[in-house]
């Protein structure tokens, strides 16, 4: 079953634009060599090479500039007026690293001295043994535009060591560029052992690291001469911890609340360790101590919901109230002064980037929880507060690239330097910019552009019937809607990904492209009505699930009947 | 001269980041109760740079915030020896012994729990793990500087470093109960305590022979042990959770053996048929006024335990264990008065000077005297009046609660995602009004976790 949920989330990644039936892997047999010809080529943030050409040889770029003589056995990339970027880098991700079961956790006799695999402590632990050649995420990771992503194995307090990967069509072995980067952390407890709280990770933390310390002071010492001396007894965990604390490796720190924040830079200024603050969501109320802590910081674009604007419709209806009881009167008042906070609490995340960004911080973008697929979206409402575009472009490319210590081959189209390009219809991050090609390790991939139909244009109805996968995010919930049509009679039933229960929706009703229904929740004696609004386009939906205590976004798209 | 420079650049780096902020003001007028100078009317109370500066009348101070306190009762900040606010974490519970954590480690400065302590004139609270583990986490004493967000800015710099101790059904149940391994009695109960200590004495000893040159190596570098060790050098205060008789007397025997001091006893409610050993042991209590029989090891109380303690020389505080509690810990230290007579002063210093000394910091705060830090609170009608309310209240010459200040929403926090489950939108807007419970089954169905 849970398989079965993973590919139908595949599915609901899968982007509207879609493959091409342009074969240009057997073109790419009869030569390596690959000529953009007249393009705007942004070969750096803020820097532009205006109607210049790229001639790729064997994946590296040969030659990039104006009037460039155009090679007579080079596979020729018609992208005339078209834009070229270098292609991004996702600074962390858990992309192709399925997730765990969190079901079967072993019994384990003493609860507070676990074995460090059930306590979520495998630092030597290499995220290349979970990637997954064939996942989709690297299609949909390289269709979004990243060239390069680096991975973190999933787990608890101390999940492995990370890997970079090119993003390109190969093999396991041959996308590998770079094993045992850095190890991943966070403050994600192991239920029912030690560390069971955030407080008890780290605790954990600190004393590996000291064991740490001490054991690579031990074991050089019995290299030079073990005569006398003990044979050396620390655990794997605690040997795979020597390098961050020589600062041979980085420890990639998940941190995403401010207080986490401040509790990681503790620990960092209390042990020492080179650390890079990931997926770093609640910025705002932390600028200035980033600032000062001179800690690079991958931050998250998980941004919150925008919170509804106030209807006028409500305030019509307090004026229709005024002689009610003073105290209805003030539960309004309150209502609107919490919807207030919660309106500028949504502006402090959008533009808290801007100000990270103004306070001389560099940063880069790191994708643990929030979506690839939501990047470019997310990216605009981040620009529209403020944020500039280079800095944007940056944070995906020269940023990581630097960190990861992958500048002098990536992060930039530069001759000499791989041919990860991006090659899209409009400036990047422009609303209606879309991805034409993706060139990656030598690979050329052409994406078909497809016009999104909007409903204004045609007015048409579309045929809706049919299986759907849902996802309601806030709520981690998934699973599938199968709609069925009978002369205008519609009916759904609702499947849950994770245990298959089903369910009857009432009330269906269709409205042009848009479907409402109610479920009604039973639950342990309790019941609760839900109703949900979906509004179809193509062969997707989006919509709100609304229950008595306030709505939650829903998506989801059809699933392919072959 | 190199020394001195580094020296100076040290101050620079640990205040620039400590960034304990700090005031001036000036009090005029009030009704000065000191707790250890008797009470002065009419007086002034001047705060320079966070510490009271001059006591007196009359006084004027340039250009400096001034509160006009005539007619209000101005008293030292309360202090609480035993509350959880302002923690994301209270209790590691997965084993007997943690003397490891530290829930300083997971302060959470956005709590309006400390808004509301400030709100019961309480400036400064014992942040403590909870009773799972026969030894839990150490513990933090914080001041209550609601609106700083950095939980370092929140600390008691300087503050003796605690830990949490606790005795009877808490641990036995999580541990002897539920997981079938000691301690399932009170007598598995001792012999987690000596153990631990046996453990830690062996653990320094192995540093002292390396240290000394007669081993090569360290013993491996263990958390729980460095603790254990800290505790038995006297740097660490036990306060240790605690309701009978002859469990308490049975840590002071494991303690004594040990040769540890510092050992304030919380809840203790049976402490007034031990006050004379505690007193002569040095020991320390810190009570409730009257709250007993929610399990069965607290039936046998009684409300005149702080003054029956007090009496006996017991250094004694009244403490709240509680986000409720800790709003009116003035109401709760005035009902010794109603159940042993204890003078107005002596049930003040219940909630001021005892606990300050309780967690080691009476030398800097428990009372208004000149060179301690400027840790206010201000009452109209006398703090053990059933009419008191607290008016403002003031840390380190910050003013953090003022009545006339006190909006609806304090958080300080706001999550832009959050549905705002308001009480009124519960009540009248649900079909059963279930509220929150109802939102978790909710939640439970989607997420299909049955």
């Amino acid at each position: 079953m849970k398989k079965l949920s993973l590919q139908f989330l595949a599915l609901f990644l899968a982007p509207m634009i879609c493959y091409s039936q342009v074969d240009y892997d057997k073109i790419k047999k009869a030569t390596d060599k690959v000529f953009i010809k007249n393009v705007i080529i942004h070969d750096k943030p803020g820097s532009t090479i205006e109607y210049g050409s790229i001639l790729i040889e064997g994946g590296i770029i040969k030659e990039i500039g104006k009037k460039l003589n155009e090679p007579n056995d080079a596979l020729i990339l018609s992208a005339d007026s078209l834009h070229v970027y270098p292609a991004f880098i996702d600074a962390l991700s858990h992309s192709t690293i399925k997730k765990k079961e969190d079901g079967d956790r072993p019994k384990v006799k003493f609860p507070g001295a676990p074995p460090d695999d059930v306590a979520g402590i495998t630092p030597g632990k290499s995220a290349f043994d979970d990637i997954d050649a064939e996942s989709g995420d690297i299609k949909t990771m390289r269709e979004l535009g990243f060239g390069i992503s680096h991975i973190a194995p999933r787990g608890r307090m101390l999940p492995g060591q990370t890997a970079i990967v090119s993003l390109s069509g190969k093999t396991k072995n041959e996308i590998l560029l770079k094993e045992n980067v850095a190890i991943y952390s966070q403050l994600r407890t192991s239920p029912g052992v030690f560390p069971s709280t955030m407080i008890g990770v780290l605790t954990k933390f600190r004393e590996l690291y000291k064991q740490a310390e001490e054991a690579n002071n031990y074991l050089t010492k019995y290299a030079a001469s073990p005569l006398g001396m003990q044979r050396p007894a620390y655990s794997e965990a605690v040997t795979s911890m020597i390098p961050i604390t020589k600062k041979k490796q980085k420890v990639f720190f998940k941190a995403e609340s401010a207080k986490d924040v401040h509790r990681v830079l503790a620990l960092k200024k209390e042990l020492g360790f080179d650390l890079v603050l990931t997926d770093v969501k609640q910025v705002y109320p932390v600028i200035d101590k980033i600032k000062s802590s001179n800690v690079p910081v991958m931050v998250s674009l998980d941004l919150p919901e925008k919170p509804e604007e106030e209807e006028e419709e409500e305030e019509e209806k307090e004026d229709d109230k005024k002689d009610k009881e003073d105290e209805e009167e003030l539960t309004s008042e309150e209502m609107k002064k919490l919807k207030e906070r919660k309106a500028k609490a949504y502006n402090d995340y959008v533009s808290q980037l801007a100000k990270l960004d103004e306070a001389g911080v560099t940063f880069g973008f790191s994708w643990i929880k929030a979506k690839p697929k939501k990047m470019l979206e997310n990216m605009q409402t981040l620009i529209e507060n403020g944020l500039s575009e280079d800095t944007a472009m940056k944070g995906l490319t020269k940023v990581p690239a630097q960190l990861l210590g992958i500048s002098n081959i990536v992060g930039t189209a530069e001759k000499g330097k791989l041919g990860n390009l991006i090659i899209s219809t409009a400036p990047i991050f422009e609303e209606d910019s879309k991805i034409k090609f993706m060139i990656v390790d030598g690979e050329v991939f052409e994406y078909e552009i497809k016009k999104k139909k909007k409903k204004s244009d045609t007015g048409e109805e579309i045929d809706i019937a049919g299986t759907y996968t849902y996802e309601i995010d806030q709520f981690g919930a998934s699973g599938t809607f199968v709609i069925t049509n009978d002369d205008d009679d519609y009916k759904l039933i609702m499947t849950s990904a994770d245990d298959g229960n089903e369910m009857n929706a009432k009330n269906v009703i269709r409205d042009g492209n848009s479907l409402s229904f109610d479920l009604k929740v039973e639950e342990d004696g309790f019941s609760m009505d839900v109703s949900v609004g979906l509004d179809f386009e193509d062969e997707d939906f989006e919509g709100s699930v609304s229950t008595d205590f306030g709505a939650a976004p829903i998506e989801g798209s059809k699933v392919d009947p072959n | 001269m190199k020394n001195i420079f580094l020296i100076f650049i040290s101050l620079l780096i640990f205040s620039g980041i400590s960034g304990q902020q700090s005031g001036d003001i000036l009090i005029k007028n009030g009704t000065v109760i000191t707790i250890t100078d008797g009470i002065k009317e009419n007086t002034d109370v001047l705060i320079r740079n966070g510490k009271i500066d001059q006591i007196g009348e009359n006084l004027s101070a340039g250009d400096i915030e001034t509160i006009d306190a005539e007619g209000l009762f101005v008293m030292p900040g309360i202090i609480d020896a035993h509350s959880h606010i302002a923690l994301d974490v209270v209790n590691e519970a997965t084993n007997p012994v943690t003397a490891e954590v530290f829930v300083g480690d997971g302060l959470d400065p956005y709590d309006v729990g400390i808004y509301r302590a400030l709100a019961g004139g309480v400036t400064i609270s014992h942040a403590m793990h909870g009773s799972a583990n026969a030894i839990g986490g150490q513990c933090e004493t914080i001041k209550h500087r609601y609106g700083e967000v950095d939980p370092e800015a929140i600390r008691m710099d300087g503050a003796p470093r605690t830990i949490k101790f606790a005795l009877g059904e808490n641990p036995m149940r999580v541990h002897g109960e539920r997981q079938g391994i000691v301690p399932a009695t009170r007598m598995g109960m001792e012999q987690i305590f000596r153990n631990a200590f046996e453990e830690g004495k062996a653990y320094a000893n192995a540093q002292k022979a390396f240290a000394a040159g007669k081993a090569d190596f360290p013993p491996l570098y263990n958390t729980r042990n460095e603790v254990m060790a800290d505790i038995l050098k006297g740097d660490i205060i036990i306060h240790c959770h605690s309701y009978r008789a002859d469990e308490i007397y049975m840590l002071l025997k494991v303690l004594e053996d040990y040769g540890v001091k510092k050992i304030c006893f919380q809840h203790v409610n049976e402490g007034f048929k031990v006050a004379p050993e505690l007193a002569a042991y040095g020991a320390h209590a810190s009570v409730f006024s009257d709250w007993w029989a929610y399990k069965f090891e607290v039936y046998y109380s009684t409300a005149y335990n702080a003054a029956i303690l007090t009496e006996n020389g017991v250094v004694t505080s009244i403490n709240s264990d509680s986000g409720e509690l800790i709003r009116h810990l003035y109401h709760e230290a005035a009902k010794t008065q109603r159940y042993g007579s204890l003078t107005d002063n002596e049930a003040l210093k219940l909630i001021t000077l005892n606990p300050a000394i309780q967690l080691g910091i009476d030398d800097r705060v428990g009372s208004i005297e000149k060179g301690k830090e400027g840790d206010i609170a201000i009452f109209k009608n006398h703090p053990l009046s059933i009419y008191a309310i607290p008016q403002m209240t003031i840390v380190d010459g910050i003013v953090r609660f003022d009545i006339d200040e006190d909006n609806n929403d304090m958080r300080l926090d706001v999550d832009p995602d959050e549905s705002i489950p308001t009480f009124y939108e519960s009540e009248t807007h649900s079909h059963h009004g279930e509220g929150d419970r109802c939102m978790q089954d909710v939640f439970e169905f989607l997420n299909h976790k049955h």
